[in-house]
């Protein structure tokens, strides 16, 4: 399991980098010649997201607790007002587990243990993309992606009591055709915590992964075109 | 498991000479015909129950040459077609079926045409079966036969058509006192580009003209004692390809095809759009493109543009129409767009794309937008064919058989002409020719399996005859295509240098004009400058600045920022 999520935050870090020019078949080099100084390419977007709803399924792990992890499953439906904007709500549910570094610190084990846990998240916000790009896989495939910030105002249920928390993220899409993509993003959910009297803000960071899945299936504004 | 000699034969790489007359079929003796009846056609019946093909084929053949009833001949052609195709010998199988189904007789005639079937679903043999089949009443055809024999007689007749316009439109050769002989029948009507109708042929560009005017296609004159083959005929049999039917899609093209070699817009459109829906994928390809065409043709351009844009770019089709886009978007005096697409053809996914007259439509645009330097340059690109003309005009001039056509062609990558190697290799994108070529060489294998057979000598005698009269006459049409095409690029390239020359001269006229206008100190008219602005991006499309690399994906989306305007 471990490989896999070494893996996970591999490919992460490789997909939230800027979108380089990748040297492959897909790819020429040029020779000298002519108007390459004002050559440039208008493309359309192979994916069109105005006007259209998403789904997303996706799998959140926590990576910023090193003695609990928090793992579970989301839904975010999102309205795509334009290319870039996007209104959004999500959920999603979590369970607990401990990690072998537990026993590092037996004498706060108690502690750690009784502490009342964080069950779900739900809530309203918006996401903006602002930066698209695209990579050559394989030397076959073209792949177009984004990278997308969302803000979002949240629920936190912790132990059935139910108190406002704020969610930021940073992700990117891998589109896979108009109707698919890959999602893969860091959440960063923040909430106001209080236990044996301490008070604290906690932030707790997801690893999300999934797919995502976009209605009508297929692009709108080339219709209307 | 290839025989040995079959084998052999093969690693040799062979190129088996099946044109024309044996060398030594005048030294042979004439074949003794001997008579033969029911008690051969018993015994071939003996043989093939015995899986004794061979021996049937052998037999087959000495009733082919042999003294016999028309019925008997009928008969044992039918046995040995189905022997043929247990054999896996199905150009063979054409022979025999052609000339059972021409007298129409048989017992087995039945259950040999029911097995003939899997012939008419492959375009080599079906091509050859055409001939025969135009002359059968599609009712004496088994129900599953009818729809395939329609949609090929109608293409052998539009073919006919084709050769006919063909003949009459022949270029002339350099040095020779007549033009070549045109293929006499049977010339593969390319399901590609290469005959059927090409609308946005730059030819006014070609002339020297600044900016071409749109020409729609015309009906050729009619070739004087010779009676144009029935098209009407053709499209009535298109119509009895059942909207189920496989082909369907192939034949709503072909008769768009049709359509459009009578002048007939509106309804080679509406086939075309037909053929678009039905498919498969290739087919609708193609007839988004002849669809292009046709809309080009009646200078509706930016119709035309949707449609060449939607030719998918994994298609055999997708330089042709990406190409004819440059010249839609010249038409339109989108200038930036039509050099933009010019570009892409010297990215290195385009090699095998190159065409002469970009530098001409180049120059052309450049000159459109006052960029006379480069106009210039582009020029002289366009003068850098002349060496091609050269050696085309010599190699065109030479008196060589027709065989040896061909042979030259299938020798292309090994010339050491390199600029008449560039020249067929150019040939070779021609996928009319090159599945011709493919046909002929596939019937040459099928030889060289039969060679491998090790038969006796007097069998192998006559069906080496029996190859060569089926085969001979297409060695030599090829040939002659292969003449004719490198004929038709000499005269291209001659047009091109002429448009070029032209075109230099429109240049200079126009700088000197300018210069004039400095002297006087006036401004306007043909002085080029700046406008500035970049092209805009709309929400629904991606800006990406080129920084050194083609990408696949790009091609068709390339634009030059000219950044000067004639005022």
């Amino acid at each position: 399991m471990r490989t896999l999520y070494s893996l996970a935050a591999a490919i992460s870090f490789c997909v939230l980098l800027p979108p380089p020019a990748q040297a492959a078949e897909d790819v020429g080099r040029v020779h000298e010649g002519r108007n390459r100084d004002r050559l440039r390419s208008v493309q359309g977007r192979p994916v069109l997201k105005a006007g259209r709803f998403s789904l997303s399924g996706t799998y959140a792990r926590t990576v910023n607790d090193a003695l609990v992890i928090k793992h579970g499953g989301g839904l975010t439906a999102r309205y795509h007002l334009a290319e870039g904007f996007a209104f959004l709500l999500n959920g999603t549910f979590a369970t607990s587990e401990q990690t072998d570094y537990v026993h590092l610190v037996r004498y706060e084990r108690r502690l750690v243990l009784e502490e009342p846990e964080l069950k779900s998240h739900m809530g309203v916000g918006f996401s903006y993309t602002p930066i698209y790009g695209k990579f050559s896989l394989f030397s076959d495939w073209i792949l177009h992606n984004d990278l997308y910030v969302e803000g979002a105002f949240q629920l936190v249920d912790i132990a059935g009591s139910r108190q406002p928390a704020g969610l930021a993220g940073l992700g990117t899409r891998v589109y896979l055709g108009q109707a698919m993509s890959f999602e893969l993003g860091l959440r960063s959910l923040m909430y106001a915590t209080e236990y044996r009297g301490v008070r604290d803000i906690k932030n707790l960071m997801f690893l999300n992964t999934g797919l995502t899945l976009f209605m009508p299936l297929k692009n709108l504004a080339r219709r209307r075109r | 498991m290839l025989p040995f000699a079959t084998l052999l034969i093969l690693a040799q790489g062979f190129e088996l000479d099946l044109g024309g007359e044996s060398p030594e079929a005048g030294e042979r003796t004439a074949p003794v015909a001997r008579s033969l009846g029911r008690r051969e056609i018993a015994a071939m019946r003996v043989a093939f129950k015995a899986r004794r093909h061979r021996d049937v084929l052998v037999l087959a053949t000495e009733f082919l040459e042999g003294k016999t009833t028309a019925g008997d001949r009928s008969e044992a052609a039918w046995i040995a077609v189905r022997s043929a195709l247990k054999e896996d010998l199905p150009r063979m199988a054409v022979i025999l079926a052609s000339t059972a189904i021409e007298t129409g007789l048989g017992e087995s005639r039945e259950l040999a045409l029911d097995e003939l079937a899997p012939l008419l679903d492959q375009d080599a043999t079906a091509m050859e079966l055409a001939p025969i089949l135009a002359n059968q009443s599609l009712d004496d055809l088994p129900e599953r036969w009818r729809g395939h024999s329609a949609y090929w007689v109608a293409r052998h007749l539009l073919e006919l058509e084709v050769v006919r316009r063909e003949k009459a439109d022949a270029p002339p050769r350099p040095g020779a006192k007549q033009a070549p002989a045109p293929p006499a029948s049977g010339v593969v009507l390319d399901f590609g580009a290469d005959d059927s109708p090409q609308p946005p042929a730059p030819e006014a560009a070609k002339e020297g003209e600044v900016t071409p005017s749109p020409e729609r296609p015309k009906p050729r004159p009619q070739v004087e004692g010779e009676p144009p083959p029935d098209l009407n005929r053709a499209r009535s049999l298109l119509g009895e390809v059942d909207r189920r039917h496989a082909l369907f899609g192939r034949s709503r093209l072909l008769a768009g095809m049709i359509a459009t070699a009578e002048g007939q817009d509106d309804a080679a459109g509406k086939f075309f759009r037909q053929a678009m829906v039905a498919g498969p994928r290739g087919v609708t390809d193609l007839a988004t493109l002849e669809l292009a065409r046709v809309l080009y043709a009646k200078g509706e351009i930016p119709a035309a543009l949707e449609q060449y844009r939607r030719v998918r770019p994994s298609s055999d089709d997708w330089g042709d129409a990406l190409f004819e886009q440059a010249w839609a978007h010249f038409r339109m005096g989108n200038f930036g767009r039509t050099l933009g697409i010019l570009e892409a053809f010297d990215s290195p996914f385009m090699i095998d794309e190159r065409r002469d007259e970009i530098e001409v439509l180049r120059a052309l645009s450049l000159y459109e937008n006052c960029r006379y330097d480069d106009a210039i340059k582009a020029v002289d690109r366009v003068r850098r064919l002349r060496p091609a003309f050269d050696r085309l005009s010599e190699a065109t001039a030479e008196e060589r058989a027709a065989a040896d056509w061909l042979s030259l062609y299938r020798r292309r990558d090994t010339l050491e002409d390199e600029i008449l190697a560039d020249r067929l290799r150019l040939l070779a994108r021609n996928p009319g020719l090159r599945r011709t070529i493919e046909a002929y060489q596939s019937a040459e294998a099928e030889y060289a399996r039969l060679v491998g057979m090790a038969l006796d000598a007097r069998a192998m005698d006559r069906i080496e005859r029996i190859f060569r009269g089926q085969f001979g006459p297409m060695q030599t049409r090829i040939g002659h295509r292969v003449l004719n095409e490198l004929t038709a690029q000499r005269v291209e390239i001659a047009s091109l240098l002429k448009s070029a020359i032209a075109i230099r001269l429109e240049v200079e006229e126009q700088r000197t004009r300018v210069l004039q206008q400095q002297l006087r100190g006036a401004r306007g008219g043909v002085v080029a400058e700046a406008t500035g602005d970049p092209p805009s991006v709309k929400d629904d499309e991606l800006y990406w600045p080129f920084t050194g690399e083609y990408w696949r994906d790009e091609l068709d989306t390339y634009h030059v920022h000219l950044g000067r305007s004639c005022r």
